[in-house]
């Protein structure tokens, strides 16, 4: 069964019908209306249903294609540490600003890298931090806080 | 018709200082996006975005649209030299190009290439201007039940011509439009999908959208997968020989007129081009055994097609207000960010807006001839830097530009879970692209099917009692039973095989 659920397709199809379903039961307070006067629940109660349709269809078509191989990730390490890295700039951006964002970004995300080599690491995080700090914040003047703010 | 005023307008506006420089500073940026692999297009403009923030809107567009047809510049640059294609419009380029880099005529691959480009790229320009303000004229006989079935068609259009299976393009089109309703209803100010957040009140963030789904999902699958292959760089020299010149040539203008006719179709652009182009080129040549072995038409074809389509995907998009593929969905996006709504009336309450971006499209094809042949030498050097040392600028451009758009952390936080969603879906074997053209179509989508059914009291009759909406649909579904028969779409996974 496992086996059956791993396939490209039919996983693919599920995550789609997962996401009609998802439309339809948080979109199930709109109001759908008339066709006459469309409620704001009109257009996507359609694309719901058409969503789970057509993924519904992928899926089956996939479960009967035996030669089908299954899909994992085959490596866990560069998804984890570029989310982590992601994140990093998210919570720190606006407590230390972009300066402390940028080296964090580049530090966590090499981790994820096969062949990291921490000097060059080190150097490309300084030259980042300045390049960016230079063009962003003071050359165009965009409203990105240095330092925290 | 007198489209002298016109263009001299557009000249005037283009040939400023500042927009000759940002047109330069496009061209320039696009071409290294097109030699650096695993950088596309779409999310080159899409990280690129922020640098326009602050500057007048025909600025920004003219940057962004150097930053596009750079793009396919560069992207055959790697494609000749080292048989990779910085982007997917230029795969075919590979096959004779790279063969001719070395047979020793790489120098002559990149000229022809270059040439044919620039040859294409005014054509379609001009064709922009030629063909625009009639289109808009007709524009403005559209109703919402013409606008409604003209999205249709365009969908339709961008799931057949899309590679890949069809149901699965279907899929990406529907959840795109599912995202594109996230926010305040226009009509009723009620709240759809925003569990309380109030970034999400205005809808999701086009460019979180954009960055998470061709940025961040793009690095997280090359990280994947191993080494990225190299090949030695022949150049030698760029004069082609007149043998090679006599076979370029025709083949140069075919590729233009196909390329020019496929870039105007919904769901076309430069990618479908290219490899029409090289399939007929195959087609209509006395030998085809040359090709494959360093033909100079397999260069010339494909690569002023690409440029060409590249260029007149952008008459719907300027015309009608309705993107014919993700790249012109990107680019919707960019204008909205600048507001600037592209329709049937921007030629004429922008004309310094519209000319301007027209004859800078010129200008822009002319520096990239200047900017690719002598300094090859530059981009060949490029090609040596490590995707170790890209990956984590590209994630950090990602962040500062979702961030900078309106200062709000979360929407980094939004651009992960994109990206996380983008790398499923491509591991899934799902094409990101059509979704991004849903996601724009969305909004409008909803809102000419209410205002149709509304004015035709409830009456789903309306789309095909006018002739206009009623030959656009006809039309789509023309084309969808066409994918349907076996024996076409046997020809539409050879056209993609090649």
């Amino acid at each position: 069964m496992s086996n059956i659920l791993f396939r490209q397709n039919v996983l693919g199809g599920l995550l789609l019908v997962a996401f009609g379903v998802l439309g339809l039961a948080l979109g199930a307070s709109l109001d759908i209306g008339t066709p006459r006067r469309m409620g704001p629940g009109f257009f996507p109660r359609i694309l719901s249903w058409l969503l789970i349709g057509i993924g519904a269809g992928i899926s089956l078509a996939g479960a009967r294609d035996a030669t089908a191989e299954r899909v994992l990730p085959s490596a866990w390490r560069p998804l984890a540490m570029v989310t982590i890295a992601l994140l990093c700039f998210q919570l720190l951006i606006d407590r230390l600003g972009l300066v402390a964002a940028t080296v964090a970004v580049v530090g966590i995300a090499a981790l994820g890298g096969r062949d990291a080599r921490w000097r060059e690491v080190a150097a490309l995080a300084a030259l980042l931090a300045l390049g960016t700090a230079l063009l962003f914040v003071k050359a165009l003047d965009l409203p990105i806080p240095l330092w925290g703010r | 018709m007198d489209l002298f005023p016109d263009i001299a307008l557009g000249f005037g506006v283009a040939f400023t200082p500042v927009n000759l420089l940002f047109c330069f500073v496009g061209a320039l940026l696009g071409t290294l996006i097109g030699v650096l692999p695993g950088i596309g297009p779409l999310g080159a403009i899409a990280m690129l975005l922020p640098i326009t923030f602050q500057f007048a809107p025909v600025t920004a567009l003219i940057m962004l649209a150097g930053i596009y047809y750079g793009a396919q510049y560069g992207g055959s640059t790697t494609s000749i030299l080292v048989n990779l294609p910085g982007e997917t419009s230029s795969v075919v380029t590979c096959l004779d190009g790279h063969q001719m880099a070395r047979n020793g005529r790489g120098g002559a691959a990149l000229a022809i290439a270059a040439l044919g480009s620039f040859f294409a790229g005014s054509v379609a320009t001009l064709l922009i201007a030629v063909a625009s303000p009639p289109l808009a004229q007709l524009g403005t006989m559209f109703q919402a039940p013409d606008y409604f079935s003209l999205m249709v068609l365009g969908l339709v259009g961008a799931v057949v011509l899309a590679h890949g299976s069809v149901a699965k393009a279907v899929g990406m089109i529907l959840l795109g439009l599912l995202l594109g309703l996230v926010g305040t209803d226009l009509n009723t100010g009620r709240q759809r999908y925003t569990f309380g957040i109030p970034e999400l009140s205005d809808g999701i963030g086009f460019v979180t959208l954009a960055m998470g789904l061709f940025g961040v999902a793009q690095v997280l699958v090359n990280l994947e997968q191993h080494a990225m292959p190299r090949a030695t760089a022949i150049v030698g020299s760029l004069w082609p020989s007149r043998e090679e010149l006599r076979r370029s040539v025709p083949a140069t203008l075919r590729g233009t007129a196909i390329g020019s006719l496929l870039g105007v179709l919904p769901g076309g652009g430069a990618i479908l081009a290219s490899f029409a182009a090289y399939a007929l080129e195959k087609k209509v040549s006395r030998e085809p055994g040359r090709f494959g072995r360093g033909a100079a038409e397999g260069v010339a074809a494909p690569e002023s097609a690409n440029n060409a389509g590249a260029q007149t995907s952008f008459i719907p998009m300027l015309t009608l207000g309705i993107p014919s593929n993700a790249l012109m969905a990107l680019l919707v996006g960019a204008m909205s960010i600048f507001g600037v709504v592209p329709g049937p009336r921007i030629v004429e309450e922008q004309p310094q807006l519209f000319w301007g971006l027209v004859a800078s499209m010129w200008i822009g094809n002319a520096m990239l001839l200047v900017i690719n042949l002598p300094l090859i030498g530059l981009w060949v050097q490029l090609l040596r830097i490590p995707y170790r040392l890209l990956y984590p600028l590209i994630l950090l451009l990602c962040c500062i530009g979702v961030y900078a758009l309106n200062g709000s952390a979360l929407e980094v936080g939004l651009m992960i879970g994109f990206g996380l969603l983008g790398y499923a879906l491509l591991k899934l074997g799902f094409e990101p692209a059509p979704m991004l053209l849903g996601f724009v179509l969305g909004p409008l989508m909803e809102e000419n099917l209410r205002r149709a059914l509304a004015v035709s009291r409830g009456d789903a009759s309306v789309f095909f009692a006018r002739p206009i909406s009623a030959t656009l649909l006809a039309l789509s579904l023309l084309l969808l039973l066409a994918v349907l028969l076996p024996k076409v779409g046997r020809i539409r996974g050879d056209a993609f095989r090649e």
